[in-house]
């Protein structure tokens, strides 16, 4: 049964913590070692289904991260929501191609009191949280075979941006315009049911979908990240590690953790 | 963002060098498509043998692992390794083949790669399956908890 949320008056009560508008919350998670995951995860706060997908990947890592991303995201939610984990009531919006409720991820409530979305890929998560509509992406550095197939499926002004340029510098550029447009194609909730031809996510912001700020986040050497967010730049961006621990049995997660906070402008795309 | 923030929260991060590659073998495989016109013309039990053989070597191309590994009846996609990237190589390595227009979030989201076997197999056999129209605007989608790539 999905429990009912409280209706709350403002922003932060005894029992949630919710982000303030302006606040962008990012929480980067990473997958424990494989020879102890099986040992120290804790599965038991996820639902049927998440346990279900989480023994379907071929690639023991691929269920690792599966399975990490989605014990981080309930108890992070939980902290905000003053829920706890395995009662977070998770729904699908409805698509805005065909209304089928298989639209964004959201927290059930007439009127979400927080948006979020998960991304992982490879070893890593990434969970962003904000009281507007958000999405975000992970991905791996793509293989410069695999570069040279998709270009051509991008935007007219993506493909001018990677033409010419040196092998790896164009895989760094296709990962991270790729992400900003997955992250943007899910806040938008279409998903790639939208052409990934018909925007520009490029680098020059003023030709970007207007309304909607995309920030690329820090990812490391083997991975791109980015968030879209409706409206203008978050006044505040925090960045943080969900600690491996937070993970385990027993572990909970810190809403105040140090991490890295700064304005949209230093690290806008 | 310069190269100081990307990295800034991986500073103490020693053991990137095995990340996820470890499983990934060098696995090269010669893909060699079926002709559009045979598929067309062969009975069905024929046309889906050969779709099913040359949809695992493309999977086996693009995931970089052997075609008989590859498990089309019991798993999503996504749990065999395709994402939004390689997903995407994937739909354009199979249009660019079988000269089709192959819906990337509908390969996305399918249940499985017969799901996937099947539905070309549809579009390319002669007739009126419903498979003809339906390549843009399907939707194949599971419903299994919060959505993520």
């Amino acid at each position: 049964m999905i429990p009912e949320l409280v209706v709350r008056e403002g922003p932060e009560t005894a029992r949630t913590r919710l982000p303030a508008p302006g606040q962008l919350d990012v929480w980067l998670v990473r997958r424990p070692r494989l020879e102890t995951a099986a040992e120290l995860l804790d599965l038991s706060e996820l639902d049927d289904a998440e346990r279900r997908r989480t023994a379907s990947f071929v690639r023991p890592t691929d269920g690792i991260t599966y399975a990490s991303a989605h014990v981080a995201l309930r108890r992070l939610l939980g902290a905000y929501l003053g829920l706890a984990p395995r009662e977070v009531p998770f729904v699908r919006e409805p698509c805005p191609g065909c209304g089928k409720p298989h639209g964004r991820p959201a927290v059930a409530h007439p009127d979400p009191p927080l948006h979020f979305s998960l991304a992982h890929s490879h070893g890593m998560a990434v969970v962003a949280v904000a009281a507007t509509v958000l999405g975000a992406d992970v991905e791996r550095l793509p293989r410069d075979e695999t570069v040279e197939v998709c270009t051509p499926a991008l935007h007219p002004g993506e493909q001018a941006e990677l033409a010419g340029l040196a092998v790896e510098e164009r895989r760094e550029l296709f990962g991270r315009m790729w992400t900003r447009k997955e992250a943007y194609l899910k806040a938008l909730g279409t998903g790639l049911s939208r052409d990934p031809g018909q925007d520009y996510l490029g680098a020059d912001r003023r030709r970007r979908p207007p309304g909607w700020t995309l920030l690329d986040l820090p990812s490391g050497p083997r991975h791109n990240a980015a968030v879209a967010v409706l409206g203008g730049p978050p006044e505040r961006v925090t960045v943080r590690w969900v600690p491996p621990t937070a993970l385990y049995a027993g572990g909970t997660v810190d809403l105040d953790a140090d991490g890295m906070t700064t304005h949209e402008p230093d690290w806008g795309a | 963002m310069d190269q100081t923030t990307k990295t800034w929260v991986f500073d103490d991060l020693d053991d990137f060098d095995d990340f996820d590659y470890e499983f990934e073998q060098d696995t090269v495989v010669d893909v060699d498509p079926p002709d559009p016109a045979h598929l067309a013309a062969c009975d069905e039990t024929e046309r889906v043998r050969l779709i099913d053989a040359y949809v695992r070597a493309e999977l086996a191309r693009v995931l970089r692992v052997p075609p008989h590994s590859i498990d089309t009846e019991g798993r999503p996609m996504n749990s065999l390794g395709i994402g939004s990237i390689n997903g995407l190589e994937l739909q354009r390595r199979m249009e660019a083949a079988l000269h089709l227009d192959v819906n990337l979030n509908m390969l996305l989201r399918a249940n499985s790669a017969a799901e996937l076997i099947e539905c070309l197999s549809g579009q390319l056999g002669p007739g009126d399956s419903p498979h003809k129209r339906g390549g843009q605007g399907a939707h194949l989608v599971s419903h299994d908890g919060p959505g993520t790539t």
